[in-house]
Order: C-alpha cells, then sequence, then structure tokens
C-alpha cells in the first residue's frame, strides 16, 4: 500500500523536524519501519536542510518575442510547411501552408494556441473538425488532414479557399454556436 | 480590454464558487492570455534581455482583474488558474528555447530567431521542476497544489491557507515536505534514482 507508506515517510519527516538538528538522524534511525524508510526520511532531511534550492529562487519570465501568435512560421509540421499567419481566433491560429507531399498545394493549417490545450478546448476543437469533416459543399472548406504538433497540439488540414477560411470568418464575426451551425 | 475580460473572469469566478467546475477550467485560457499579453508590453517597454519576476506577472494580472472585493475563496480559483497558466508558459518557453538551442525537432526554413532573455540555468530548471512536480502530484495532489501557489503565483503560506481554506499550520507542511522532496529528486534527477 504505497499510500500508508507515503503517509508514515512524512510523519516521520515531521516528528524529526520537531526535535533538535542533532538528534534528527538517531531518531529516524530509531523510529524507521525498515531501511529504505529510513534512507528515504534521512534524504528529505538532507533535502530539507539545503538552503538556496531551486524552489528558493523566484521564476522568472522573459522573451517573450517568441512566443507569438506566429510561433510556427517558417517551421514544418508533417509534410506542411507553415508560411504566414492568415488569421487568429480565441483558441486556435489559422496558418497558410505549403504541403509537398503527396500532391503539391497551398493549404489552411489550423492549430490550437500554445497553453490553450486545455480538455475542453481540444473537445471543442475536435468538434469543430468532424462538423467540418462531415460537410459536404462547394461552398464550405474541404478538411484533408488531422494530426498532432511535436509538442501535442492538435491541428487539422483545410483547403485554403478564396477569402477567409469557414473558421476564420466564425472567429472573426465572433458567431456563436447557433450562428455556425446555421452558416 | 481589460475591463470586458474582468468582467468574464468575475463571472467565472462567481460561478466557480457556486460549485460549476466547468467555470474554473474555463478560467485557464483567459488568465493565461491576459498573462502573456501582460507580459509581452512589460517586456516591450523594456530593453531587450529583460526579465520579468513571473509571480510579479500574475499579481499584476490579478489588481488588474479582479478587485478587493472578491472573497478569498474566489481569489483560490483564480490564483489556482494563474499558477497553472504561469507554468505552461514557463514550460513552453523553456521548451521552446531548448528547441532552438538544440535545432530542434522542427526544421526551420527562415525567420532568424534572436535569442534574447533568461540568462542560462533558469529555463532549464523549470523543465526538471514542472517534471518533478507533475511526479509530485501523482503522488500527493494537496502537496503540489501548495507547491503551485507558492511557486508559480507568489503567494504566502497565509495567502494559501486563504486560498486553499486549510489552516496556515497545513500548508506550511505541505510547503516544507513538499519543498524537501523537490529538493530531493531533482538533486537525484542528476544521479538517476529516486524512490522516496
Amino acid at each position: 500500500m504505497p499510500d500508508a507508506r507515503w503517509q508514515r515517510q512524512w510523519e516521520l519527516f515531521h516528528a524529526a523536524l520537531e526535535l533538535d538538528v542533532p538528534q534528527r538522524d538517531a531518531f529516524v534511525r530509531e523510529a524507521a519501519d525498515d531501511d529504505t524508510l529510513c534512507r528515504d526520511v534521512l534524504a528529505l532531511l538532507a533535502a530539507h536542510a539545503q538552503a538556496g534550492g531551486a524552489l528558493d529562487r523566484p521564476p522568472f519570465v522573459g522573451a517573450f518575442a517568441d512566443l507569438d501568435a506566429d510561433d510556427l512560421v517558417g517551421e514544418s509540421i508533417g509534410p506542411y510547411r507553415i508560411r504566414r499567419v492568415i488569421g487568429e481566433g480565441g483558441m486556435g491560429v489559422v496558418y497558410e501552408a505549403e504541403q509537398h507531399e503527396p500532391v503539391s498545394r497551398t493549404v489552411a493549417l489550423k492549430v490550437i494556441k500554445l497553453g490553450m490545450d486545455t480538455r475542453e478546448v481540444v473537445a471543442r476543437f475536435r468538434q469543430e473538425r468532424q462538423a467540418l469533416a462531415m460537410m459536404n459543399h462547394p461552398n464550405i472548406a474541404q478538411v484533408h488532414d488531422a494530426g498532432a504538433t511535436s509538442d501535442g497540439r492538435p491541428y487539422f488540414v483545410m483547403e485554403m479557399v478564396e477569402g477567409r477560411p469557414i473558421t476564420q470568418f466564425c472567429d472573426e464575426e465572433q458567431l456563436g454556436t447557433r450562428q455556425r451551425l446555421a452558416l | 480590454m481589460p475591463e470586458d475580460t474582468a468582467h468574464e473572469v468575475t463571472r467565472l469566478l462567481q460561478d466557480a464558487e457556486s460549485g460549476d467546475s466547468g467555470a474554473a477550467a474555463e478560467l485557464l485560457p483567459i488568465v493565461y492570455a491576459e498573462l502573456r499579453t501582460l507580459a509581452k508590453s512589460r517586456m516591450g517597454r523594456e530593453r531587450p534581455g529583460q526579465t520579468l519576476q513571473a509571480t510579479a506577472l500574475v499579481h499584476e494580472a490579478y489588481l488588474r482583474l479582479l478587485g478587493d472585493n472578491v472573497s478569498w475563496q474566489s481569489r483560490g480559483h483564480f490564483f489556482g488558474a494563474a499558477a497553472e497558466a504561469m507554468r505552461r508558459i514557463l514550460v513552453e518557453q523553456a521548451r521552446r528555447k531548448a528547441r532552438l538551442k538544440h535545432g530542434g525537432e522542427f526544421r526551420r526554413t527562415s525567420t532568424p530567431v534572436t535569442e534574447i532573455g533568461l540568462d542560462g540555468g533558469v529555463d532549464v530548471a523549470i523543465l526538471d521542476i514542472d517534471e518533478a512536480l507533475s511526479r509530485l502530484e501523482a503522488r500527493d495532489e494537496a502537496m503540489a497544489n501548495v507547491v503551485k501557489l507558492r511557486y508559480f503565483a507568489g503567494l504566502t503560506i497565509e495567502e494559501t491557507a486563504a486560498a486553499l481554506d486549510v489552516s496556515p499550520r497545513a500548508v506550511n507542511r505541505h510547503w516544507t515536505a513538499a519543498r524537501a522532496w523537490l529538493t530531493a529528486a531533482l538533486g537525484e534527477a542528476h544521479d538517476g534514482r529516486q524512490d522516496a
């Protein structure tokens, strides 16, 4: 039962911290139920005594220029080379991309934004992709392909149409679900 | 622009407080976007190479999006989302930097990247901390939550206690334990053993 062991480890750790430093090790050696537990608690006490660890320094943020919406421009995702941003919505960015294999063509590639890949957003994104894939109408962009980027964000690839891609249109016009369905 | 976002955040916090778990989840992308916007506007004003303290950003976002007339329980939801958002921002930033440094899994064909900011070590440490924290989260969620609020959102022991609705003593115990466990885990990451 790993949970009980975890609890016991912290019981001993906190009990040892109540004592003066020179008495701690002896207490743990005496009280620990087995050698592994004894070694683990002693290691935790040693770590506790370490000052200036990674957690004692506040994290810093920098270089936000690198994190712009067009973070993928110039890069390749599978057979697609990203050329430029053509639209940006709440959860996703639409890029114009060049496909080389198996056919050469220009496509629109929509990918979930960095940090937006929460379960809810991913589910909504899948629904959108599914809805587009099911539609077969000359005025609606065809979904060609779908996948995930190397950092795990889902994307899908659409036919590049004259004018705005439907998702971009919806995002820019801020259409609600009902309006999107009507469209 | 913060006006609308502030209203949205206040509404979501109220929903979250009345038990709507979906509302709490919806906070994350909003707070994430706000933190990035804020960071970008700050960085734009400073010289290249400048870095910002992450926890200061979280507090600034808090001041912009929430007033003082918000219950501490609501603030808890906010800081929970902000801490997670900041964690993602830092991890993403560190991954991206590591990717660029090592040539990465992407083939970069144009747009030379100017690397600015972040003195060495820090971002690498973030990836190690994130990884260790995920392991701690799997074993002890309460402990991990304290770490997130303290480390990524910069809350004090008392503020963390109020946000989690537990006693400061409980927070202190969890923080002491988690700090020791993570320090040991980070140290042992280099020797390649960790079984405590």
